[in-house]
């Protein structure tokens, strides 16, 4: 089920009505039902792996308590057979086919003949997401940060809670589980912020992100028809578009979980505004960054830390290639990651000089300056993110400054549609801008309630008039 | 707050939103009545179809295609772009009983058609032929077939070209004459016959190049099965409304560049042809015309890989009103 689909729009107030409806006993068990049942809506049979996953993580991390298993060898084993059953599955269904098809072309160069045939199966939607949570529990509850979870409810639900299911936010066992515990009330102060919550992300995800996407399918699609201007507009728009996209998502899934209850927690930070790549990833899917930071990037940092300022690097570089290619099965993902644990490292190594520059500059130089460069930077590595080949990638960045005549032939956008998408990303950035500045929500919230409906169904009217409804994906199921 | 104010809240805020919504509901439907081709088509059509002998019935090949223009007797062309076999029933369904003098209608039927998944057809386009009962696309769930009864929800982003321009777009000019003034002024016309005049000829290297990518589109569509049996299908119900009706048919599969037929594989081309001859075993009243390899096309009488400009479609039908002499009703 998607989000954005009408359906959702029936589930969601259903599933409200009923957990608050029925006695506390029973809520997790119903939640936990309807979890499942939303990730059915789309493939039933991948519930399988939800279970496997669960179980898994479940029954390893109990059995890390027992006092048979409590050396640390034994633990050890445990963590590692948790770690690689999850992976496998994460390996088979998602990175296999990639695997196999480097493999075929290896073998191929040297003329060796190899046909292992490839997996025509669907990647399970949401398989990253709860796989890292998975992992991240069995770990804490390894490195004795976390009791093992004794209730199997509340434990299958921490996998797959379904505002977060499909595409995060990557919880904590330690922020999430508690509150499966504790007994919510229904509360109209909260109600009221997850509806604007709500609102909020879908106008993100119908009116900006899916607005753009049409534009960026039509650029990135075939490539090689593109006019340098083309190119660079489709790679800017598609930094709004993957931006509106995942944290639009994101608000719908916070304030869905916020309506019964539970806190979920931030995934964006008003990452454009970041003055460097390092705190980019500080205010992008923080999630994903704090995950690969406490459970990749630190253990590799000590285990490496005999190598002095070489260490450090070679875990950035490690770190971010292995989170690029989290985010699919291509040597693009790959290049994307690499990119960044680059620039994150020359970051890293020339900070002192950094800080000169920035002494020596009025503060508004620097600050234009920086941001400027951080987004051309994520644009730039974008084109790797979004091209469908590592060929389509090289040919935009070879002809990104060719030609500089732009003609757009849409059929969505109609007479005026190209003009309307860049005035509500406008309208966007100045809300965004506002936000920052101004804490909009009590603002609304102190308002006569003549002004504050007005807002809401302002809000609701733009996303029925310039939302476009065609059932877009989110761009981050694909992960 | 209490239950009770919390309730009354969210039930005061779903009627203003209810209110607010048929509001818009209204304005959009009234709105959207504005002209159209295709609303003028639908009036064209409307005017002539007691007096109809030949109706052509298929999507923009035989929009663009087909000139009634060279037929003996009165025929209107009822084609539209992404018209599929659906819609063509629907159309038909419609109004069956309401052309009395109908003797022949001529289908297309391509590998094209009957591969193409029309649940995803704009259906809103159809809004003029079905105004009342407004048509949803086929396949979708109840929830979808309830938005699709909102004319204001489907057709909302035509509101912004609304507001600026005053009028609802039309893709092309449109003539209230069977004929286009020689040299045309522009490039693609509606004529009075439901016929869109186009002008464009391209070059060899734009057809070759078109050709590719509408073969590659239509390997996207080749493996839903499913789709395919649902187009065979409503072609087979359309056959059987005009079996009983007592109406000779005319299939034609229309002419396509030489590069186009050469991208399709051999199995494709034995599927297709092996659907068309069961047509022909079950219907006695039908004829087939195969134009795909007919040497009187050539790359002027086409507007792309396989759409005919106004030359081409002047043959095609010139071809398919000597079927019709030869074979008197």
């Amino acid at each position: 089920m998607l989000f954005n689909s009408f359906s959702f729009l029936i589930f969601l107030p259903l599933v409200v009505l009923i957990y608050f409806s029925i006695p506390n006993r029973y809520r997790n068990i119903f939640l936990l039902i309807v979890s499942y049942y939303f990730y059915a809506c789309w493939k039933a049979e991948y519930l399988i792996l939800i279970f496997i996953s669960t179980l898994v993580g479940y029954g390893l991390a109990i059995l890390m308590e027992n006092k048979h298993f409590s050396g640390p060898a034994r633990r050890k084993l445990l963590l590692v057979i948790s770690i690689a059953v999850n992976l496998a599955i994460l390996f088979m269904f998602k990175y296999f086919n990639l695997f196999n098809d480097t493999l075929r072309k290896l073998f191929d160069y040297f003329n060796i003949f190899y046909n292992m045939p490839d997996f025509k199966l669907l990647l399970p939607i949401g398989i990253s997401f709860y796989t890292f949570q998975v992992l991240s529990y069995t770990i804490d509850v390894y490195r004795k940060q976390k009791q093992p979870e004794k209730n199997l409810i509340i434990f299958g639900l921490y996998v797959s809670f379904f505002p977060q299911l499909v595409a995060g936010p990557i919880e904590r066992s330690s922020h999430l589980i508690p509150q499966f515990k504790k007994e919510h009330f229904f509360d109209f102060s909260r109600l009221k912020d997850a509806f604007f919550l709500i609102l909020y992300g879908y106008f993100k995800k119908v009116v900006i992100a899916d607005r753009l996407a049409l534009f960026v399918n039509y650029a990135y699609n075939d490539p090689y028809q593109n006019t340098g201007l083309i190119s660079i507009l489709a790679t800017v728009c598609f930094a709004f578009q993957v931006y509106c996209d995942f944290s639009g998502y994101t608000d719908i899934a916070r304030g869905s979980a916020k309506i019964i209850g539970f806190d979920l927690m931030e995934n964006f930070n008003y990452p454009f505004i970041s003055k460097s790549m390092t705190e980019f990833w500080r205010r992008w899917h923080i999630s994903l960054s704090s995950w690969i930071h406490d459970y990749l990037y630190s253990p590799l940092v000590i285990s490496k830390r005999h190598w002095g300022k070489t260490g450090i690097i070679f875990s950035l570089i490690v770190s971010f290639a292995l989170m690029g290619l989290w985010h699919g099965a291509s040597w693009n993902f790959l290049i994307f990651g690499l990119i960044h644990g680059l620039i994150v490292s020359v970051e890293f190594s020339t900070l002192k000089y950094r800080k000169m520059i920035q002494n020596r500059l009025k503060p508004f130089w620097f600050n234009f300056l920086s941001v400027s460069l951080t987004f051309s930077i994520w644009c730039f590595t974008l084109i790797f993110f979004r091209s469908k080949t590592i060929g389509d990638a090289f040919y935009i960045i070879r002809h990104l400054f060719d030609n500089f005549s732009l003609s757009i032939q849409i059929r969505e956008y109609r007479h005026f549609g190209f003009a309307v998408t860049i005035i509500l990303l406008i309208i966007f950035e100045l809300i965004q801008f506002l936000r920052r500045r101004f804490n909009l929500k009590e603002i609304i919230y102190s308002m006569p309630i003549f002004i504050r409906w007005t807002v809401y169904y302002a809000m609701v009217f733009s996303i029925i008039i310039f939302g476009f409804f065609k059932k877009i994906a989110f761009v981050y199921f694909q992960f | 707050m209490q239950k009770k104010d919390i309730f009354r809240k969210i039930v005061l805020f779903v009627s203003i939103f209810l209110i607010l919504f048929s509001f818009l509901e209204i304005k959009a439907r009234t709105m959207f009545r504005s002209r159209t081709d295709l609303s003028d088509k639908h009036l064209f059509f409307e005017e002539q179809r007691q007096n109809l002998e030949v109706l052509v019935l298929g999507p923009s090949l035989i929009d663009k295609g087909i000139n009634p223009q060279y037929f003996d007797m009165p025929a209107f062309n009822l084609g539209y772009s992404g018209q599929d076999f659906y819609i063509d029933y629907e159309v038909l369904n419609l109004y069956k009983d309401k052309m009395p003098k109908l003797k022949w209608l001529v289908l297309d039927l391509s590998i094209a058609g009957i591969v193409n998944d029309s649940s995803v057809t704009d259906a809103v386009i159809w809004k003029d032929f079905f105004w009342k009962l407004h048509i949803p696309p086929r396949n979708k769930n109840i929830i979808d077939i309830l938005l699709n009864t909102s004319v204001f929800f489907r057709d909302h982003y035509l509101f912004i070209d609304y507001f600026i321009e005053k009028e609802h777009a039309s893709p092309n000019p449109i003539i209230n004459s069977f004929y286009v003034p020689d040299p045309p002024p522009n490039d693609s016309y509606l004529l009075k016959s439901g016929f869109r005049f186009t002008c464009t000829i391209r070059s060899e290297e734009d057809l070759k190049d078109h050709a590719k990518k509408a073969i590659e589109h239509m390997e996207t569509l080749k493996k839903k099965d499913k789709i395919v049996k649902e187009n065979i299908d409503y072609f087979d119900k359309i056959l059987a409304i005009a079996y009983k009706k007592g109406w000779n048919v005319i299939i034609v599969t229309t002419p396509k560049i030489k590069y186009y037929l050469d991208y399709i594989d051999v199995e494709s081309k034995n599927e297709f042809n092996a659907i068309v001859e069961g047509f022909l075993k079950k219907y006695p009243n039908v004829i087939y015309k195969d134009f795909r390899n007919d040497p009187q096309f050539i790359q002027e009488d086409f507007l792309n890989a396989f759409h005919l400009n106004y030359r081409g479609a002047a043959k095609i039908t010139r071809s398919i009103n000597e079927i019709i002499k030869s074979n008197p009703i």
